[in-house]
């Protein structure tokens, strides 16, 4: 099936929340021209689009799975029932993205994606609970200046297309942990973060390859003193696909964001691991750190990490690494030479390797899962 | 028979020949220690015998316990009773020791069909043993080896050792880096793994060690073989006098 004949299939209607209709034309041109290839080199967009379509004008749109959203301090609304300022809010996160880099948020709207905003106020006792049940979904989450919260984020086996949009007002503390760990399906997600000054956040990002996943991680750092931090690991599996495109914009002075990312991959999988820092003029007083290492496991596993840095500031310290290596054969010999099997050897190298990016919330469920991966 | 029988040993590693006609045989309750100059084969001996990757036997055998090693895994080596203390222990970061002793004793048991051990004891037995060669307990929750000390690095291989009591400890330069005292906590726990049922092959460069650990019988390695062997006095003589009167 061809792109435009694909989308003539989704219920393509006027958004009146969004004050725009959508254009079959303008959506097929989208998908089908140079920026977005540019963008999807690995992961091909137009494969997506026939499922896409499949799996979004089948299933009705669910509801949003929220725990704990009925604490002091949380609201949360549909987009369909928004108003004046919290309507606005919701156009300006969604028209503010790139539709070449993320033209699945923009079909997701305009198909009728299930779309909610969520507002914190406040420091909140018990985290938030997120699942992703539902193929595509849209979420906006809105942290007040100030307030602290911890986001707990899973997308679960029929998730598809998944947005998850944060805008944290000045001077609020984020932790998010997400997961994804279903490997057997196509998957796309968004993760979109617009900092104000001073707020902190802190993501923990754990992986694992499917038919197809695409991981979009944007966080920009707009205003002076924001901070944030990226931990993460990911395991791709025989035969599995993981596409992970990161971007952190540094726009302000004096801002800083850490990343630390352990990968694994399996027999003849592959992961794509693009992180790209960009420091803009007039940032000085960044501070940026990216490092991405990974275990290449099998004699035909395809692992491609590709560092990207746009620095236009003098000022800064921007330290960049990324490695693909093998498991060291010393440190085998040393576990077989006290009695453990190689194979038991080498899953506990693995998984150590691993875990010293495992942290939060979800670290029990992320270690079961790729410890099991590992065996 | 005897606990280890080599016989006419020809090792090669990167297709260069290291051990050249090695012949050694050690009983059940012997200490025995191995000099040598630098580069003679002392390491191959001892990694040769523990398995490790890329040291090829060309010729003759290791017997240990009437069982021929050449053929066997690393892992199943350990199982049979061996054990080689590392003249540089590797480094392993994100593996707790804790874990890792844990897990290495736990396969010991499964092998040799012993009762699985209870993590109070565990825990118990290795604070016993850490507190004997002075090694702080902290250590136990740091990564194997990851940080420690040339000297806490040779302490971590006794605690090995005697945790899991081999048939025959390989110390490999156990001695070297560390400091009177150290030398002397060192000794005192191969003194005290020592025993009439099992055996103990120390390598060494020090005549110092032997006046702590009395060796049955002292080997001279140079040239990839035995060239000579006597009682503890020779190492005394090789202190006064060099390898050179007994190198050809
Ligand atoms: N992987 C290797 N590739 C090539 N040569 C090697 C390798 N490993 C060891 N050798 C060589 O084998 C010889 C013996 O080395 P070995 O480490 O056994 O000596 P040693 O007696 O233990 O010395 P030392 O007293 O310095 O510890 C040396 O000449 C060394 O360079
Ligand atoms: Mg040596």
């Amino acid at each position: 099936m061809d792109v435009s004949s694909a989308l003539g299939q989704l219920n393509l209607g006027s958004k009146p929340w969004l004050g725009r209709s959508a254009s079959l034309e303008r959506l097929s041109e989208l998908l089908t021209g140079r920026p977005v290839r540019e963008h999807w080199k690995y992961t091909p967009i137009t494969r997506f689009v026939d499922a896409f379509v499949a799996n979004c004008a089948t299933i009705a749109p669910a509801t949003l799975q929220l725990e704990d959203s009925d604490q002091g301090g949380v609201s949360v609304q549909s987009f369909n029932e928004l108003a004046g300022d919290d309507l606005a809010a919701v156009r300006n996160a969604l028209e503010g993205l790139d539709p070449a880099r993320y033209p699945f948020a923009e079909l997701a709207v305009l198909n009728d994606a299930p779309g909610y905003l969520i507002k914190v106020h406040g420091e909140l006792a018990d985290p938030i609970s997120l699942n992703f049940t539902s193929p595509q979904q849209l979420v906006l989450l809105d942290v007040s200046d100030n307030a602290q919260v911890t986001l707990i984020e899973r997308s679960g086996p029929s998730a598809y297309a998944t947005s998850t949009l944060l805008r944290l007002g000045r001077g609020c503390r984020v932790t998010h942990a997400r997961c994804a760990l279903d490997a057997a399906l196509e998957h796309l997600s968004l993760l979109d973060v617009i900092q104000a000054a001073d707020s902190s956040y802190d993501l923990q990002q754990y992986l694992v390859g499917g038919d197809k996943r695409r991981a979009e991680v944007h966080l920009v750092l707009a205003e002076p003193g924001a901070h944030a931090s990226v931990t993460g690991a990911y395991l791709t599996e025989q035969g599995r696909h993981l596409d992970q495109q990161l971007v952190v914009e540094h726009r302000a002075p004096n801002t800083r964001s850490r990343q630390t990312i352990h990968g694994i991959g399996l027999g003849t999988s592959k992961s794509v691991f693009n992180g790209r820092i960009h420091i803009h003029a007039g940032a000085s007083g960044t501070d940026a750190t990216l490092s991405n290492k990974n275990l290449a496991l099998g004699s035909a596993t395809e692992i491609d990490t590709k560092p990207e840095l746009e620095i236009y500031t003098d000022d800064v310290k921007c330290a960049h690494g990324a490695t693909v290596g093998q498991l060291d054969n010393e440190q085998i010999f040393y576990l077989q030479s006290r009695g453990m099997p190689e194979a038991q050897a080498r899953a506990l190298l693995c998984s150590a390797f691993v875990r010293t990016c495992v942290t939060g919330a979800l670290a029990e469920q992320v270690t079961d899962r790729l410890t099991r991966g590992l065996r | 028979m005897s606990l280890l029988q080599i016989e006419e040993l020809v090792v090669e590693v990167a297709g260069q020949r290291i051990l050249n006609g090695l012949n050694l045989a050690l009983d059940t309750g012997e200490v025995h220690a191995i000099m040598g100059p630098n580069g003679s084969g002392k390491s191959t001996l001892a990694n040769v015998m523990a398995g490790r990757p890329g040291y090829e036997v060309v010729e003759g055998r290791i017997e240990f316990d009437g069982v021929e090693l050449a053929d066997l895994e690393p892992d199943t080596r350990a199982h049979a009773g061996l054990f080689l203390a590392f003249q540089y222990p590797v480094e392993i970061p994100g593996v707790s020791n804790m874990e890792f002793l844990k897990a290495s004793l736990d396969n010991l048991h499964a092998a040799r069909e012993l009762e699985a051990v209870s993590t109070v004891e565990f825990m118990k037995s290795v604070r016993a043993i850490a507190e004997e060669l002075d090694l702080n307990p902290e250590f136990l929750k740091r990564g194997v080896n990851e940080g420690f000390s040339g000297g806490e690095k040779k302490r971590n291989e006794i605690l090995q050792l005697l945790l899991l009591q081999p048939r025959l400890a390989v110390l490999d330069e156990t001695d070297s880096g560390l400091d009177i005292d150290a030398l002397q906590v060192v000794a005192k726990g191969v003194n005290r793994f020592s025993g009439p049922d099992n055996g103990v092959l120390l390598i060494t460069h020090y005549q110092r060690l032997l006046d702590h650990i009395v060796p049955d019988v002292v080997h001279v390695l140079a040239e990839g073989r035995i060239v000579r062997s006597g009682d503890k006095d020779l190492a005394l003589d090789l202190e006064a006098k060099g390898y050179s009167w007994v190198v050809a």
